[in-house]
């Protein structure tokens, strides 16, 4: 008996200080110390990421790695003589609808990608070494040569959290690069995501590539328009359901990456 | 001791940098079924508060988790006996099913079960590794 109170209170103890630890960081007051901790142990944890990605991924010299390279950049030439093309011709209509996006993009490492099955499943969100000492906020979204990556979701000091778009809790409007028909993206925990929300009479077919509506905000805050999302592989179109639905993969392979980009700005 | 640091300090780098299975979890609830000592909450409150901050997470969520699931662990000792598979097999999967809806993580059944598998194994090298009353007690028939 005397045993059981004994672990009772170091239980209680450790219990309540942990949860004091927990009020006070939900308020941000753990936020400095936190972030010079993180300074001092992140080091190891991307060796071990490194390492791990290291080994895992395929060879950078494999003929898929290159192919897959190849059509990253035919999707991106594709998206922006596309979007060129509704620019210019928005500026014979009178210069209607022009929009110049200057970006202003972070380099930011991965140092942290946990994943279900390392190196087979897709990761689930990212730990980039870039914090608001450089300008990052919550809300900023992270791509790779123009492919939408996710959204930060966290930050401190000097990292954040960047949540994939393939992630459950992640969702966007978007638009298809053909016909403009828009939608809802989410994430699905797995390499695909769903298309919803696509209306009856709009056309939307496989092989269909979508893009970011865009959601910036005045502070720059948001997804961008036209980043790549993915390519649409399946549609399921029922006259009974009152939208059309769809899944989309994205080009990019999370496993692979090492580096990202931050969008900070316009 | 060395052992059980050194396990500790490669099992957090692991879980913070390249797998959502919640290693230290497992490691600390298979310490727990074989020692049934009290120092191990000082050292999951101190684990938890490095993954919390290896993994942006609010410092002390880990901490707290850990030391109420550790808790309840002992609370059980002191009615069954919990050096079993059976318990530890029901014990990782039900913790682990906690903690990915807490750290809202996706495919929790799955990872669960692997997570309870993962338990299950290094349960039983510990017990390999461990003493002979442990494994006749675990359910070992030694000859």
């Amino acid at each position: 008996m005397a045993k059981k109170e004994n672990f009772t209170s170091i239980f209680l103890f450790f219990a309540i200080f942990a949860l004091i630890i927990f009020t006070l960081s939900k308020f941000g007051f753990l936020s400095f110390p936190a972030s010079i901790l993180q300074k001092a142990l992140s080091p190891f944890a991307g060796s071990v990421y490194s390492a791990f990605n290291f080994f895992s991924s395929p060879s950078k010299d494999s003929t898929i790695s290159k192919i897959k390279e190849e059509n990253r950049e035919l999707v991106k030439k594709i998206v922006s003589q596309s979007v060129l093309q509704k620019e210019n011709s928005a500026l014979h209509d009178q210069f209607a609808t022009t929009s110049i996006r200057s970006k202003i993009l972070l380099p930011a490492k991965i140092i942290a990608a946990p994943s279900f099955i390392p190196g087979i499943s897709s990761p689930q969100n990212f730990i980039i070494d870039k914090g608001t000492s450089d300008s990052v906020r919550v809300g900023n979204a992270v791509i790779y040569k123009d492919n939408l990556v996710g959204k930060v979701t966290e930050a401190n000091l000097y990292f954040s959290k960047v949540t994939l778009l393939t992630d459950p809790s992640f969702s966007l409007t978007v638009k298809t690069l053909r016909t403009r028909s828009s939608g809802v993206v989410k994430g699905k925990g797995e390499k695909q995501m769903i298309l919803d929300n696509v209306l009856q009479s709009d056309d939307i077919k496989v092989s269909d590539i979508i893009l970011t509506t865009g959601d910036q905000d005045i502070k720059g805050l948001g997804l961008p328009p036209d980043l790549i999302v993915g390519k649409l592989i399946s549609v399921n179109k029922k006259p009974s359901n009152l939208f059309q639905k769809g899944e989309v993969v994205s080009f990019l392979d999370f496993l692979s990456l090492s580096t990202v980009f931050v969008v900070t700005g316009y | 001791m060395w052992f059980f640091v050194i396990s500790i300090l490669i099992l957090m780098l692991l879980q913070t940098s390249v797998t959502t299975l919640p290693l230290v979890l497992l490691f600390f609830l298979n310490t727990e079924v074989l020692s049934k000592k009290t120092w191990i909450f000082p050292i999951s409150f101190l684990a938890g508060l490095v993954l919390d901050v290896l993994l942006l997470n609010p410092l002390g969520k880990t901490s707290l988790f850990l030391v109420i699931f550790l808790f309840i662990i002992l609370l059980y000792d002191k009615k069954f006996d919990i050096k079993t598979f059976h318990f530890v097999f029901l014990a990782s999967f039900i913790g682990s099913l906690i903690y990915f809806v807490a750290f809202q993580v996706s495919n929790i059944l799955t990872q669960a079960l692997i997570s309870a598998i993962i338990a299950i194994l290094s349960f039983w090298i510990l017990i390999r590794l461990n003493r002979i009353d442990t494994k006749r007690k675990a359910g070992f028939n030694e000859t």
